[in-house]
Protein backbone atom coordinates (compact mmCIF):
# COMPACT_ATOMS: atom_id res chain seq x y z
CA UNK A 1 0.00 0.00 0.00
CA UNK A 2 1.71 3.79 -0.91
CA UNK A 3 1.63 6.20 1.22
CA UNK A 4 -0.90 8.30 -1.03
CA UNK A 5 -2.98 5.35 -0.86
CA UNK A 6 -3.33 5.16 2.83
CA UNK A 7 -3.98 8.85 2.94
CA UNK A 8 -7.03 8.38 0.42
CA UNK A 9 -8.40 4.99 2.86
CA UNK A 10 -7.96 7.43 6.09
CA UNK A 11 -11.65 8.00 7.57
CA UNK A 12 -12.10 11.81 7.81
CA UNK A 13 -12.58 13.22 11.46
CA UNK A 14 -16.19 13.02 12.51
CA UNK A 15 -17.66 16.22 12.12
CA UNK A 16 -20.51 17.10 14.55
CA UNK A 17 -22.69 20.50 13.58
CA UNK A 18 -22.59 22.25 17.09
CA UNK A 19 -24.59 25.73 17.70
CA UNK A 20 -22.37 28.12 18.34
CA UNK A 21 -21.79 30.08 21.52
CA UNK A 22 -25.17 32.87 21.44
CA UNK A 23 -22.81 35.98 21.05
CA UNK A 24 -23.75 38.96 23.65
CA UNK A 25 -24.78 41.92 22.25
CA UNK A 26 -22.65 44.00 25.27
CA UNK A 27 -19.61 41.73 24.38
CA UNK A 28 -19.46 42.55 20.51
CA UNK A 29 -20.54 45.82 20.85
CA UNK A 30 -17.34 46.36 23.29
CA UNK A 31 -15.08 44.35 21.49
CA UNK A 32 -15.57 46.81 18.37
CA UNK A 33 -15.31 49.65 20.64
CA UNK A 34 -12.03 48.41 22.14
CA UNK A 35 -10.81 47.91 18.56
CA UNK A 36 -12.09 51.83 17.69
CA UNK A 37 -10.26 52.61 20.97
CA UNK A 38 -7.32 51.06 20.11
CA UNK A 39 -6.81 52.92 16.76
CA UNK A 40 -7.59 56.57 18.40
CA UNK A 41 -5.19 55.88 21.21
CA UNK A 42 -2.44 54.78 19.24
CA UNK A 43 -2.91 58.04 16.61
CA UNK A 44 -3.45 60.31 20.20
CA UNK A 45 0.32 58.61 21.14
CA UNK A 46 1.60 59.42 17.61
CA UNK A 47 -0.05 62.76 17.68
CA UNK A 48 1.84 64.01 20.83
CA UNK A 49 5.07 62.45 19.83
CA UNK A 50 4.89 64.33 16.68
CA UNK A 51 3.93 67.52 18.83
CA UNK A 52 6.52 66.81 20.98
CA UNK A 53 9.17 66.76 18.05
CA UNK A 54 7.79 69.83 16.26
CA UNK A 55 7.93 71.68 19.73
CA UNK A 56 11.67 70.89 20.19
CA UNK A 57 12.66 71.71 16.71
CA UNK A 58 10.57 75.02 16.80
CA UNK A 59 12.71 75.62 20.22
CA UNK A 60 16.07 74.83 18.11
CA UNK A 61 15.20 77.18 16.16
CA UNK A 62 13.92 79.98 18.12
CA UNK A 63 17.70 79.40 20.16
CA UNK A 64 19.57 79.65 16.69
CA UNK A 65 17.84 82.66 15.85
CA UNK A 66 18.91 84.00 19.16
CA UNK A 67 22.15 83.53 18.92
CA UNK A 68 22.39 84.50 15.47
CA UNK A 69 21.26 87.78 16.61
CA UNK A 70 23.32 88.16 19.86
CA UNK A 71 26.08 87.54 17.32
CA UNK A 72 25.11 90.11 15.26
CA UNK A 73 24.93 92.76 18.35
CA UNK A 74 28.45 91.93 19.19
CA UNK A 75 29.79 92.64 15.57
CA UNK A 76 28.16 95.67 15.97
CA UNK A 77 29.45 96.51 19.49
CA UNK A 78 33.06 95.77 18.51
CA UNK A 79 32.37 97.68 15.34
CA UNK A 80 30.92 100.58 16.70
CA UNK A 81 33.99 100.29 19.51
CA UNK A 82 36.52 99.51 16.90
CA UNK A 83 35.36 102.92 14.65
CA UNK A 84 34.96 104.80 18.57
CA UNK A 85 38.57 104.23 19.18
CA UNK A 86 39.92 105.38 15.67
CA UNK A 87 37.89 108.10 16.28
CA UNK A 88 39.91 108.76 19.52
CA UNK A 89 43.37 108.65 18.12
CA UNK B 1 -17.51 10.34 32.37
CA UNK B 2 -16.30 13.29 32.42
CA UNK B 3 -14.51 15.25 29.52
CA UNK B 4 -11.66 17.83 30.13
CA UNK B 5 -11.91 19.21 27.40
CA UNK B 6 -15.46 21.32 26.74
CA UNK B 7 -15.83 21.41 23.20
CA UNK B 8 -14.90 17.73 23.12
CA UNK B 9 -17.21 17.12 25.58
CA UNK B 10 -20.54 18.40 23.46
CA UNK B 11 -19.33 16.59 21.18
CA UNK B 12 -18.84 13.35 22.96
CA UNK B 13 -22.43 13.93 24.17
CA UNK B 14 -24.18 13.80 20.67
CA UNK B 15 -22.11 11.02 19.75
CA UNK B 16 -23.45 9.22 22.81
CA UNK B 17 -25.96 6.00 22.44
CA UNK B 18 -29.22 7.17 24.14
CA UNK B 19 -32.35 4.83 25.48
CA UNK B 20 -34.54 7.68 22.89
CA UNK B 21 -34.62 11.03 21.79
CA UNK B 22 -35.85 13.16 24.49
CA UNK B 23 -32.81 11.59 26.57
CA UNK B 24 -30.62 12.65 23.76
CA UNK B 25 -32.08 16.32 23.61
CA UNK B 26 -31.87 16.67 27.24
CA UNK B 27 -28.37 15.68 27.93
CA UNK B 28 -27.00 17.15 24.66
CA UNK B 29 -28.98 20.81 25.91
CA UNK B 30 -27.59 20.27 29.29
CA UNK B 31 -23.74 19.43 28.58
CA UNK B 32 -24.23 22.61 26.21
CA UNK B 33 -25.49 24.75 28.40
CA UNK B 34 -22.90 24.09 31.18
CA UNK B 35 -20.52 24.58 28.81
CA UNK B 36 -21.94 28.19 27.39
CA UNK B 37 -22.36 28.92 31.26
CA UNK B 38 -18.80 28.71 32.00
CA UNK B 39 -17.99 30.66 28.56
CA UNK B 40 -20.42 33.83 29.91
CA UNK B 41 -18.75 33.28 32.65
CA UNK B 42 -15.49 34.02 31.53
CA UNK B 43 -17.10 36.64 28.73
CA UNK B 44 -18.04 38.87 31.35
CA UNK B 45 -14.98 38.96 33.48
CA UNK B 46 -13.39 40.52 29.40
CA UNK B 47 -15.98 42.35 29.80
CA UNK B 48 -15.35 44.26 32.77
CA UNK B 49 -11.78 43.99 32.36
CA UNK B 50 -12.33 45.81 29.01
CA UNK B 51 -14.36 48.36 30.28
CA UNK B 52 -11.94 49.06 33.08
CA UNK B 53 -9.43 49.49 30.37
CA UNK B 54 -11.37 51.78 28.26
CA UNK B 55 -11.40 54.07 31.04
CA UNK B 56 -7.81 53.88 31.92
CA UNK B 57 -7.27 54.76 28.41
CA UNK B 58 -9.83 57.58 28.01
CA UNK B 59 -8.41 59.29 30.59
CA UNK B 60 -4.47 58.86 29.33
CA UNK B 61 -6.43 60.26 25.77
CA UNK B 62 -7.41 63.17 27.31
CA UNK B 63 -4.59 63.77 29.40
CA UNK B 64 -2.58 64.03 25.90
CA UNK B 65 -4.77 66.54 24.38
CA UNK B 66 -3.77 68.80 27.62
CA UNK B 67 -0.02 67.75 26.84
CA UNK B 68 -0.53 68.76 23.45
CA UNK B 69 -2.41 72.48 24.19
CA UNK B 70 0.30 72.70 27.49
CA UNK B 71 2.78 72.09 24.84
CA UNK B 72 1.49 74.42 22.21
CA UNK B 73 0.53 77.65 24.79
CA UNK B 74 4.00 77.05 26.54
CA UNK B 75 6.79 76.21 24.64
CA UNK B 76 5.69 76.90 20.79
CA UNK B 77 4.45 80.16 21.34
CA UNK B 78 7.44 81.34 23.65
CA UNK B 79 9.58 79.86 20.78
CA UNK B 80 7.15 82.15 17.74
CA UNK B 81 8.17 85.26 20.16
CA UNK B 82 11.93 83.94 20.35
CA UNK B 83 11.61 84.21 23.82
CA UNK B 84 13.58 80.58 25.06
CA UNK B 85 15.14 81.09 27.70
CA UNK B 86 17.21 78.52 29.74
CA UNK B 87 14.75 78.09 32.53
CA UNK B 88 12.22 77.48 30.12
CA UNK B 89 14.31 74.60 28.27
CA UNK B 90 14.65 72.96 31.73
CA UNK B 91 11.03 73.07 32.19
CA UNK B 92 10.60 71.77 28.69
CA UNK B 93 13.01 68.95 29.24
CA UNK B 94 10.61 68.19 32.05
CA UNK B 95 7.32 68.11 30.40
CA UNK B 96 8.59 66.58 27.43
CA UNK B 97 9.70 63.18 29.71
CA UNK B 98 6.53 63.54 31.17
CA UNK B 99 4.94 63.99 27.26
CA UNK B 100 6.78 60.53 26.80
CA UNK B 101 5.90 58.37 29.35
CA UNK B 102 2.40 59.24 28.65
CA UNK B 103 2.73 58.73 24.59
CA UNK B 104 4.31 55.22 25.59
CA UNK B 105 1.57 54.55 28.09
CA UNK B 106 -1.36 55.47 25.43
CA UNK B 107 0.39 52.41 23.41
CA UNK B 108 0.47 50.46 26.02
CA UNK B 109 -3.67 50.77 26.18
CA UNK B 110 -3.71 50.52 22.42
CA UNK B 111 -2.27 47.08 22.47
CA UNK B 112 -4.33 46.53 25.71
CA UNK B 113 -7.35 47.28 23.69
CA UNK B 114 -6.68 45.44 21.00
CA UNK B 115 -6.40 41.92 22.48
CA UNK B 116 -9.79 42.75 24.67
CA UNK B 117 -11.19 43.07 20.96
CA UNK B 118 -9.61 40.04 19.64
CA UNK B 119 -10.84 38.22 23.11
CA UNK B 120 -14.74 39.73 22.37
CA UNK B 121 -14.83 38.95 18.57
CA UNK B 122 -14.81 35.03 19.39
CA UNK B 123 -15.46 34.54 22.86
CA UNK B 124 -16.25 31.19 22.65
CA UNK B 125 -12.50 30.32 20.58
CA UNK B 126 -10.44 32.04 23.26
CA UNK B 127 -11.73 30.50 26.31
CA UNK B 128 -11.64 27.02 24.78
CA UNK B 129 -7.74 28.01 23.78
CA UNK B 130 -7.18 29.31 27.81
CA UNK B 131 -9.08 25.96 28.79
CA UNK B 132 -7.15 23.83 26.61
CA UNK B 133 -3.78 25.65 27.88
CA UNK B 134 -4.45 26.15 31.25
CA UNK B 135 -6.64 22.31 31.59
CA UNK B 136 -6.59 22.92 35.61
CA UNK B 137 -8.14 26.23 35.92
CA UNK B 138 -11.38 24.58 35.07
CA UNK B 139 -13.38 21.26 36.43
CA UNK B 140 -13.91 18.46 33.45
CA UNK B 141 -17.73 18.42 32.39
CA UNK B 142 -19.82 15.20 32.79
CA UNK B 143 -20.91 13.96 29.99
CA UNK B 144 -22.85 11.12 31.14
Amino acid sequence: MTMSSMQRRAAPPPSVDLPPYPEHHAASSIGQQMATRAAHWGATARGLRDEIAATEEALVAALDAQDRREANRTRLREALNANTDRGLR
Amino acid sequence: MTILNPHEARIAARHLKYDNTAEERENVQRVDREVFDRVAEYERGVVASARADADKGDRLASQAVTAVADLNARFRAAAADGDVTRDLLREFNRVRAQAEALADSLNVAERTAQWHAGRLSDVYGTWLALVQKYPTLKPGIRVQ
